[in-house]
C-alpha cells in the first residue's frame, strides 16, 4: 500500500471532463511531479485529491483511507497547498498557528510552532494580520500552517509563487526534507527546472488525461530515443507537442 | 483608434448583456430574474399608474426654477471638492490596456464616456419613473451625460487650478462667496426673475427644461441640444487642459479600487473593526478539534461583528441610565419597559443577520474548509456556534437588564407580565433553538446559492440580483414559517395540559415550552445534519471561481 494511490480517476464539469482515468501512485519519500500545459487539469486533480472536489469516478486514497468514504482520516494525513493563499483575515499568524494545532489535534502544538515560524522566516511577524503580509510571507504561513501536524501527503500547487529568492531555495530545502523523512508529496508547478531538480518522476497530463508517467530519467530517456541526451524542459514540450499532434 | 475604443466600449457592453441573458439558462438564475422584473414592473406599474395623479413637480415654471437653482449650487459645489487629481478613475485592465496603447487623452475620454453609457441610460430610466413617474427618460439620459462630462472637467481644472497655485481653501471661498452671494440676492429679490438670478441660472434651466417630463416636447428638444452641445464643449475642454492625466489616473483608479474594496469588506463583514482584541479563551492542545473553528469564529465576532452590538448595548444603557433621571411615571417606564422588551425580541432576527461569521464569512475560503479534518456536519454546527454563543449571551444580558429595569422602575399592564422570571427564562429558552434555525437557515443560503450570495467584483447587478435578494429573503420566510408550524401545533395541547395540571405553578411555563422548544431544536439537528451533508457532497467547481475571482 502506498500512501497515495489513484485508480481511474475522473472529474466532469458538466460534460466537460477535466479529468480523465487518471491512476498514479506516490510512495513514501517519493516527489511526483505534476505537469502540464494550462488547462490540462492538474489544479483539479490536486483538488480531487485534497478532498475538495468530488471525484465524478475513481478512487482516491490517501494512507489506505478512501477520500470519499474515510475523507476525515484521510485528511488528517494530508496538507493541501493551493497556489493562492486563503487566510483567515481576523486571525493573526500566532492565531493561525493555534487554530491549525487544535483543528489536527497536534500534541504540545505550541513548542512546535516557533521553529516552524523561524523555518518560513515568520518569527517576527507573529502578531501581524495577514492584510500585514506580503503575497510571498502568506505563502510561507499557509505553508507552515500545513507542516504543523506533519502530514503524510503534501499536495502543492505551484509552491514558489510569489517568494522571494531566499524564501524559493529554503521552500525547496522544506520540501526536500520532508521528503527524505518519509512525506509522499505531490508537486505541480510550471516551473519544470524546479521539478526535474525535486522530483523523483513525473505524470503528465494533457486535456485531463495521463500522456507520460514515471521516473524523470525515464523520460527524458524515451524521448531522447537514443540519439543523445535531453532536458527535461525539451521532453515535455515534445511529449505534449506529439500528444497535441496526434488529437 | 477611435473606432476600436468604440468597438471595446460597445462590445463589452454588448458581452455583458449575452452572459446575463446566458445565465438565464441557469434555473436559479432564470428564477430571479423573474422575481426581479416582476418586482421591478410592479414598481414601474406603481409609478406610471401615479404618475397620471401625481407628480412631485407640477407647477412648470416653479418646478424648473427650483430645479435649475439645484443643479446651479451641483455645477458650482462641485468645484469645492477636495479632490484635485487629474485624469479618471478606470479598472485596472483598462489602465493596463489603455494607457500601455498610442492613445490621446481625448480617445481615452472618448472610451469612457461611451463605456458609461449603459449605466447612465439605466440610471436615467430609473430616476425618470421613481423620481418624476415620467418617459422622459431621453432627456434625463442628455441632463446625466451631459452632467458627467462636466464632471470629468471640473475634474481636470481643478488639477489645472493646483498647478496655478489655486488649491482647496481658495476654492472653497470662491464656491461659499458664488453661492453665498446668489442666495443673498435671491432672498433679497425674492423672486427668480430678476437679471442677475436669470443670468445665473441660464445654462441650469436648460438642464432642469430637458430632464423634466411635464416639459413641451419642443422645448424639451431644444434643452437637449444646448445640454448636449455644453457636454461636447467640456468634453473638448477635458481633452486639452494641460494636466498630468495618467499619472492622476492611476491614483484615481487606486483610490476607486481602494474605496470599492473596503466598502464590499464592510457590506461582506470583513471589515476588522477590533483588529488587536485577544481571543475569547486560550485554546487548548486537546480535546473536540472542532472547538477550533468556534474559537476562530469567536474571534472573529468579536474583531467583525462587536461594532453593532456594542452600537446597541450603548443605546441601551442611554435608555436605561437617562430613565433613571426622568420622573418614575408609570407611564414613562411602561415606554422603555416595552423598548426593552421589543429589543430582546428582535434579537433572534436582527442577530442571526448581523453575526454572520460563520459560512457566510468562510464561503469564500471553502477550498480551504474542505481540507480540515472532520465530517461536514461537525464543521457545519461548528461554524454555527460561534454566532449563537454571541446571539445567546447578547439575550441574556438584555434579558437581564429588561427584567431588572421593569422590576426596579415600577412598569405596569401587559408588559409588568415580561417582569416574571420564568417568562424571562422561557424567552430565553425559547430564542436559542429560534436563533440556531434562522442562523442555520441563512448558511443554508449561501451554500445552497453561492453565487447568490457572495458577487464577484466585475459582476453586473441589476434586476437578477434584486430577484435573488428577494428569493433569499422570501424562502428565509417561508422556511422560517414552516419550521414554526410543528412546534405551534405541538404548543396548543402543551398549553393546555400545563393549565389543566400546573396552573398557577412555576412548572406551569416549563411544561407548555418545552414540547415545541424539543421540536424546534430537533429541526435545528435535522438541519444541521442535512447541510453537513451537502457540505460533504458540496462541489463547487462551476461557482467557485466566481465566488473567488
Amino acid at each position: 500500500m502506498h500512501p497515495i494511490e489513484v485508480i481511474s480517476l475522473s472529474k466532469s464539469y458538466g460534460d466537460f471532463p477535466a479529468v480523465k482515468e487518471l491512476s498514479f501512485t506516490v510512495k513514501e519519500g517519493e516527489i511526483l511531479g505534476l505537469v502540464g500545459p494550462n488547462g490540462a487539469g492538474k489544479t483539479t486533480t490536486l483538488r480531487a485529491l485534497a478532498g475538495i472536489h468530488p471525484p465524478t469516478s475513481g478512487q482516491i486514497r490517501i494512507k489506505g483511507f478512501d477520500i470519499r468514504e474515510d475523507g476525515v482520516d484521510a485528511k488528517r494525513h494530508l496538507a493541501f497547498f493551493p497556489d493562492e493563499p486563503r487566510l483567515f483575515d481576523y486571525l493573526s499568524v500566532d492565531e493561525h498557528m493555534q487554530f491549525i494545532g487544535r483543528l489536527y489535534s497536534v500534541p504540545d502544538f505550541r513548542s512546535k510552532v516557533e521553529p516552524l515560524l523561524t523555518e518560513f522566516d515568520l518569527q517576527d511577524k507573529r502578531k501581524a494580520m495577514p492584510a500585514e503580509l506580503s503575497r510571498g510571507m502568506k505563502q510561507k504561513l499557509m505553508i507552515a500552517c500545513g507542516f504543523l501536524h506533519e502530514p503524510a501527503v503534501l499536495i502543492f500547487d505551484e509552491p514558489l509563487t510569489g517568494l522571494d529568492p531566499l524564501g524559493i531555495r529554503r521552500m525547496k530545502e522544506s520540501i526536500a526534507r520532508r521528503a527524505k523523512e518519509g512525506a509522499s508529496i505531490i508537486l505541480s508547478s510550471h516551473l519544470l527546472h524546479l521539478v526535474e531538480e525535486l522530483c523523483h518522476s513525473v505524470l503528465v497530463i494533457q486535456n485531463g488525461g495521463s500522456i507520460a508517467y514515471g521516473p524523470i530519467e525515464d523520460l527524458k530517456w524515451r524521448i531522447a530515443q537514443g540519439r543523445g541526451d535531453v532536458s527535461f524542459e525539451e521532453a515535455f514540450l515534445r511529449i505534449t507537442s506529439e500528444e497535441a499532434a496526434t488529437k | 483608434m477611435t473606432g476600436a475604443l468604440a468597438y471595446v466600449a460597445l462590445m463589452s457592453m454588448k458581452n455583458r448583456i449575452l452572459m446575463s441573458l446566458r445565465k438565464l439558462r441557469n434555473a436559479r438564475y432564470l428564477i430571479s430574474a423573474i422575481f426581479g422584473v416582476a418586482y421591478l414592473f410592479m414598481m414601474f406599474g406603481r409609478s406610471f399608474g401615479r404618475a397620471g395623479r401625481v407628480r412631485i413637480i407640477t407647477a412648470q415654471s416653479v418646478g424648473t426654477d427650483i430645479m435649475a437653482g439645484v443643479i446651479f449650487l451641483l455645477l458650482v459645489a462641485v468645484w469645492a471638492w477636495p479632490s484635485d487629481d487629474a485624469g479618471i478613475a478606470m479598472s485596472e485592465s483598462e489602465m493596463q490596456f489603455l494607457f500601455s496603447a498610442p492613445l490621446r487623452r481625448r480617445d481615452i475620454l472618448l472610451y469612457r464616456f461611451l463605456r458609461s453609457q449603459m449605466a447612465l441610460l439605466i440610471s436615467a430610466v430609473m430616476t425618470s419613473i421613481f423620481a418624476s413617474g415620467s418617459r422622459n427618460f431621453i432627456g434625463m439620459w442628455f441632463f446625466f451625460a451631459s452632467l458627467s462630462l462636466y464632471m470629468t472637467m471640473v475634474q481636470q481644472l481643478r488639477a489645472r487650478l493646483r498647478k496655478m497655485g489655486i488649491g482647496f481653501a481658495i476654492r472653497l471661498a470662491a464656491v461659499i462667496a458664488v453661492i453665498g452671494g446668489s442666495s443673498w440676492w435671491l432672498v433679497r429679490a425674492g423672486t427668480f426673475g430678476t437679471p442677475v438670478i436669470r443670468a445665473l441660472l441660464f445654462l441650469p434651466r436648460f438642464f432642469a427644461t430637458a430632464s423634466l417630463g411635464n416639459m413641451p416636447l419642443g422645448l424639451r428638444l431644444e434643452s437637449m441640444a444646448v445640454v448636449a452641445a455644453f457636454g461636447v464643449l467640456c468634453f473638448f475642454v477635458s481633452a486639452t487642459v494641460k494636466v498630468d492625466f495618467e499619472e492622476g489616473s492611476i491614483a484615481l483608479s487606486q483610490k476607486k479600487a481602494n474605496a470599492v474594496t473596503r466598502q464590499r469588506n464592510q457590506q461582506a463583514g470583513q471589515w476588522i473593526a477590533f483588529k488587536r482584541l485577544p481571543p475569547p479563551f486560550r485554546l487548548g492542545d486537546s480535546g473536540m478539534p472542532e472547538i477550533a473553528i468556534v474559537w476562530k469564529n469567536l474571534i472573529a465576532s468579536l474583531r467583525i461583528g462587536m461594532m453593532p452590538i456594542l452600537i446597541i448595548f450603548i443605546a441601551m444603557t442611554v435608555v436605561i441610565g437617562q430613565s433613571f433621571f426622568v420622573p418614575q411615571v408609570r407611564e414613562t417606564s411602561n415606554v422603555f419597559g416595552g423598548l426593552m422588551v421589543m429589543m430582546c425580541v428582535l434579537v433572534p432576527l436582527i442577530g442571526s443577520n448581523v453575526l454572520s461569521q460563520d459560512l457566510r464569512l468562510d464561503i469564500t475560503r471553502i477550498e480551504y474548509l474542505k481540507t480540515f479534518p472532520s465530517s461536514g456536519e461537525r464543521i457545519v454546527a461548528a461554524e454555527i456556534a460561534a454566532p449563537l454563543i454571541v446571539m445567546s449571551i447578547t439575550e441574556l444580558f438584555f434579558l437581564g437588564v429588561t427584567a431588572l429595569f421593569l422590576n426596579t422602575r415600577g412598569a405596569a399592564g401587559n408588559i409588568a407580565r415580561f417582569a416574571t422570571p420564568q417568562t424571562m427564562v422561557c424567552i430565553f429558552i425559547f430564542t436559542i433553538p429560534i436563533c440556531a434555525l434562522l442562523t442555520v437557515m441563512r448558511n443554508a443560503a449561501v451554500l445552497l446559492f453561492p453565487a447568490w450570495i457572495i458577487r464577484s467584483k466585475e459582476e453586473p447587478r441589476g434586476f437578477v440580483v434584486t430577484g435573488q435578494r428577494l428569493v433569499v429573503a422570501l424562502g428565509n420566510l417561508i422556511v422560517l414559517a414552516v419550521a414554526l408550524i410543528p412546534a405551534a401545533i405541538v404548543f396548543l395541547p402543551a398549553i393546555l395540559i400545563a393549565n389543566r395540571f400546573f396552573s398557577g405553578s412555576p412548572g406551569f411555563l416549563a411544561v407548555a415550552s418545552l414540547p415545541p422548544l424539543a421540536i424546534i431544536a430537533g429541526e435545528v439537528w435535522i438541519a444541521v445534519r442535512w447541510l453537513g451533508k451537502y457540505f460533504d457532497s458540496f462541489d463547487a467547481s462551476n461557482e467557485l471561481d466566481r465566488i473567488m475571482t
